[in-house]
């Protein structure tokens, strides 16, 4: 196993293990399809959100993110066809569920990274849900912002990483923020 | 004679997922626990017998691969099978867990059929 910087991996590697743990996730765990909707780099600015967002965090060699949001109504779907119980609200077991799909899809792809980067410890989720809101997220570097079509539906993936020298681990602690809009 | 099992996953959901599966293999099963960490497994164990464990790794408290070495340390349950189902993929945590003496390892996402058949080869 190597230790090479988290920046020695590429954006286009990034996305497409954010797109195989996906579509692996959606095909195996939930029976559904899934395609990718494209991806774009940005900067972190504050991004206005309603729905569900469900948020993990890593740290070892390389620190960062992944944020899962979509919709009520897909969170709604997504834990219906993971659960095979049938949800038209948002309950605890949905957020649970979308909480199981950010450490499902960003799990894999942590656990694909450390082959070439080295060992990473991965954190528990957290879902935020209800109401309008805004998240900020500080680091230097870029996110990477990936859509997954399922349906009619969207689901957005946010992804950062960086190496551990660049961004401390207090640092990351407080970039992360969210509030009320 | 019936199985009693133990599932011990942070997220509920993934235990439901397990339960369902369980429930769907042709395992005689008994009664089937639950337990949202390793700390909650080793209480569940020290008021109950089982004959199976399935265990994530990642969990709060004590994660799956503590939970793995006090199984094997524990008198009553030492020869139980411990069945790993995780997001953890890389070898060195594979191979840390076989070490440790797990039974099997299962990467998430998973199948139903992908448990099933680590299942028939374990119990």
């Amino acid at each position: 196993m190597s230790n090479q910087p988290a920046n020695a991996v590429s954006t286009e590697k990034l996305v497409a293990l954010l797109i195989g743990a996906t579509e692996s996730t959606f095909t195996m765990m939930l029976d559904l399809p899934v395609v990718p909707g494209g991806y774009h780099l940005e900067p972190a600015i504050p991004v206005n959100f309603s729905g569900i967002v469900s948020i993990i965090s890593f740290e070892g060699s390389s620190i960062g993110y992944g944020r899962i949001a979509s919709s009520e109504k897909l969170a709604c779907q997504i834990a219906s066809a993971m659960l095979m119980t049938p949800f038209d609200s948002v309950t605890d077991e949905v957020l649970d569920a979308m909480g199981e799909m950010a450490n499902l899809i960003i799990g894999n792809v942590k656990s694909s990274l450390e082959d070439e980067i080295g060992p990473l410890l991965l954190g528990i989720p957290t879902v935020i849900s209800g109401g309008k809101y805004r998240t900020w997220s500080g680091g230097a570097s870029d996110w990477i912002v990936l859509k997954m079509l399922c349906g009619d539906e969207e689901l957005e993936i946010r992804f950062f990483i960086a190496p551990a020298t660049k961004v401390s681990s207090s640092r990351l602690e407080g970039a992360l923020k969210t509030e009320l809009v | 004679m019936a199985l009693d099992v133990l599932i011990v996953d942070d997220s509920a959901a993934i235990r439901k997922i397990l339960q369902r599966v369980l429930k769907n293999t042709d395992l005689s099963l008994g009664t089937i626990h639950e337990a949202s960490d390793g700390k909650e497994a080793m209480a569940t164990l020290a008021g109950n017998d089982v004959q199976l464990i399935l265990s994530d790794i990642n969990m709060p408290n004590m994660d799956g691969l503590e939970l793995l070495a006090a199984v094997r340390q524990d008198s009553k349950h030492s020869k139980v099978p411990v069945v790993m189902i995780s997001t953890e993929g890389g070898q060195e945590k594979v191979m840390k867990a076989l070490e440790l003496g797990a039974s099997g390892y299962i990467r998430k996402p998973f199948t139903p059929d992908q448990i099933k058949e680590k299942l028939v080869g374990i119990v």
